[in-house]
């Protein structure tokens, strides 16, 4: 156990060096220092970046002069905002999908599932986002076609997440600021979660069929116990793992997917704000979103694995 | 049992399992669907310039957005429609294919034969070194591929050809895990030991033993590659920096249409269901290769 938690540590360790040293080759491609060095070899200068990104000093912005580390928290609640609505999504309607075709393995109703996440898997997201609002934004006009929020609303940022400040805020809208704010996240929050929702529904799916395929099932069915009963309390359980393992992946997918979804409805969040770097060649920006970005996706992934670990009954003996 | 003998033998096996394979992609519909459509864009983008009634690029300033024919006011002279500059869509479409398709046909191949390369020398590597190289490859894998490309894109700036070498960089790492894991699963198995006894060499060890074994997986890997390869120069096209406008590249004209999805929502419908359609089609044929190479089903 303790192997193997190490195991995790140093290799999320090695990312994380590597990840500096991506970031480091970014920021020196500005024509501004981004931060005062004092030594001219550029390897001391990459253990002196390392110091100021530990003081939060990622620099300041070529173009807009504000301090990075403050822009990107300011545009992060809403990304994380989206990609926490949409990591919903992904679960719940993932794994039910998966159970539905599973429960109905063979019949026209797996098939028609399976034939879906097909099609969703394949789905080029930044497609699905533009004909999600075509039609359900132009033609139908039940969505917004962009943004947070209706510009007759004025919110003030507390925690900046515009459902919680929504309730929270000392504002006169009452709730409609509320479903205002949840109208505009819903089809972002559809654009991001399909092709993940999409996979997860086709692995619920292949594990649930491969667990129910083993004896202590059989066992199970012939003590009289429920369809329903063997799938979630017995089989789900088992499956557990390999879920979670695949719902770490997931997150590698959402990240990309979530600089798309930003791009095509104006979320003013993370990916936007990376995206305008680019376009604007503001090195720092662009070091400090990628860093950020990437940092998460990889604290993440320690996260599951460690879960996983404590999960896995092989692994699963007392710390010694 | 004398030497031809085992060698005929061996010889009919080989056929057998061909045989099987094929007769598993045949019944996969979907397999043979995907096959079906993929074989037809290539074509299409073989025979596009011939075909194409327009130059992709030349507009016709007073048939801006009009419709396909299937519409009203649509006629047979474009008959996909124009989009916003009076170009036709049709040629635009077939010009676009032709380059997607090559693109990411060479973008596959440099990364495969990096990737390979890379991974067959690392598992020969001592063990201390080899995980050197297969963390870095796992923080390339674990970087979602957008973000990495982009970072590329960062330091050497936007166009088509540095969105190329940055969804090489994106595949590379794919290919080396599974050459490398493939070759040392491979060289602990019983029958390279006994090759190795027999006295094969390393490289006949390599490409005659253990290559027939490793080469399905890395085949499955190059039609997936493929997809992913045409999505993400798609998107990188759609955001803005890959291929620049005025370059018919299918993500680059969806971003063009973004402007006009109401007013003519063909200009966007029609390149985003090419990207879907080849993306679609190559994923069903990467299933079902992977169905019918699998060795655990075809014993």
């Amino acid at each position: 156990m303790l192997i193997s938690l190490l195991r995790i540590f140093v290799t999320a360790l090695i990312s994380l060096i590597g990840l500096t040293v991506i970031t480091f080759a970014i920021s020196l491609q500005s024509s501004i220092p981004l931060h005062d060095y004092q030594s001219h070899s550029v390897f001391v200068q990459y253990f002196e970046y390392l110091g100021y990104l530990f003081q939060a000093n990622w620099g300041t912005s070529n173009i807009t002069g504000s301090d990075v580390l403050s822009e990107f928290l300011k545009h992060f609640p809403a990304t994380l905002e989206l990609l926490l609505f949409a990591l919903l999504i992904v679960f719940i309607c993932g794994i039910s999908l998966g159970i539905v075709a599973a429960k109905n393995r063979g019949t026209w109703i797996d098939n028609s599932v399976m034939g879906a996440t097909l099609v969703g898997y394949s789905m080029p997201i930044f497609w699905w986002g533009l004909l999600l609002v075509l039609f359900f934004s132009l033609f139908l006009g039940i969505f917004p076609v962009a943004g947070r929020i209706d510009y007759q609303y004025y919110i003030e940022p507390i925690s900046r997440f515009m459902l919680v400040d929504t309730l929270i805020g000392n504002h006169s809208y009452g709730l409609s600021a509320f479903f205002n704010a949840l109208n505009h996240l819903i089809l972002p929050a559809i654009t991001l979660s399909w092709v993940p929702m999409a996979i997860m529904a086709r692995m619920t799916r292949s594990a649930l069929v491969n667990i129910l395929k083993f004896e202590y099932v059989r066992t199970a069915r012939s003590k009289g116990l429920s369809e329903n009963r063997i799938i979630w309390v017995h089989a789900l359980r088992n499956a557990l793992q390999s879920l979670l393992t695949i719902g770490g992946l997931q997150i590698s997918i959402l990240m990309t997917g979530i600089i798309i979804t930003e791009h095509i409805f104006a979320w003013p969040g993370v990916g936007n704000w990376l995206l305008r770097s680019v376009a604007r060649q503001d090195y720092p920006s662009i070091q400090g979103g990628i860093l950020a970005l990437s940092f998460m996706v990889i604290i993440f992934n320690v996260f599951i694995d460690i879960i996983s670990n404590f999960l896995d009954p092989k692994k699963r003996r007392p710390l010694a | 049992m004398n030497y031809a003998k085992v060698n005929g033998l061996a010889h009919r096996l080989k056929l057998f399992k061909a045989k099987a394979s094929w007769q598993m992609f045949r019944q996969n519909y979907g397999a043979v669907f995907g096959a079906a459509v993929i074989i037809i864009i290539i074509l299409l983008a073989i025979i596009g310039p011939w075909i194409a009634p327009y130059d992709p690029a030349q507009q016709f300033s007073n048939k801006s957005f009009q419709p396909p024919v299937w519409n009203i006011g649509g006629s047979f002279s474009h008959f996909l429609g124009t989009d916003d500059l009076g170009r036709d869509l049709f040629s635009r479409l077939l010009h676009g294919a032709r380059l997607s398709l090559f693109l990411s046909a060479f973008i596959v191949f440099v990364s495969a034969i990096v990737g390979v390369l890379i991974g067959a020398f690392t598992a020969f590597l001592p063990p201390i070194l080899r995980s050197v190289v297969m963390r870095v490859m796992d923080l390339m894998l674990s970087l979602p591929s957008l973000i990495l490309a982009i970072t590329v894109v960062a330091i050497i700036g936007p166009g088509i050809t540095n969105a190329a070498y940055a969804v090489i960089l994106v595949l590379i790492p794919q290919f080396v895990k599974i050459t490398q894991s493939g070759i040392s699963q491979e060289l602990n198995k019983e029958y390279s030991m006994a090759a190795k006894l027999d006295g094969a060499s390393q490289n006949r060890l390599l490409f005659k033993h253990l290559g027939p074994n490793i080469v399905p997986a890395i085949i499955v890997q190059i039609t997936f590659s493929f997809s992913t390869a045409l999505l993400d120069i798609a998107a990188l096209g759609f955001l803005g920096l890959g291929a620049q406008p005025p370059i018919a590249e299918w993500g680059t004209m969806l971003a063009e249409s973004r402007s006009y999805i109401q007013y003519a929502p063909w200009t966007m419908a029609l390149p985003g269901l090419a990207i879907f359609l080849t993306i679609l089609s190559i994923n069903l044929l990467g299933d079902g290769l992977r169905d019918a190479l699998d060795p655990q089903i075809n014993q």
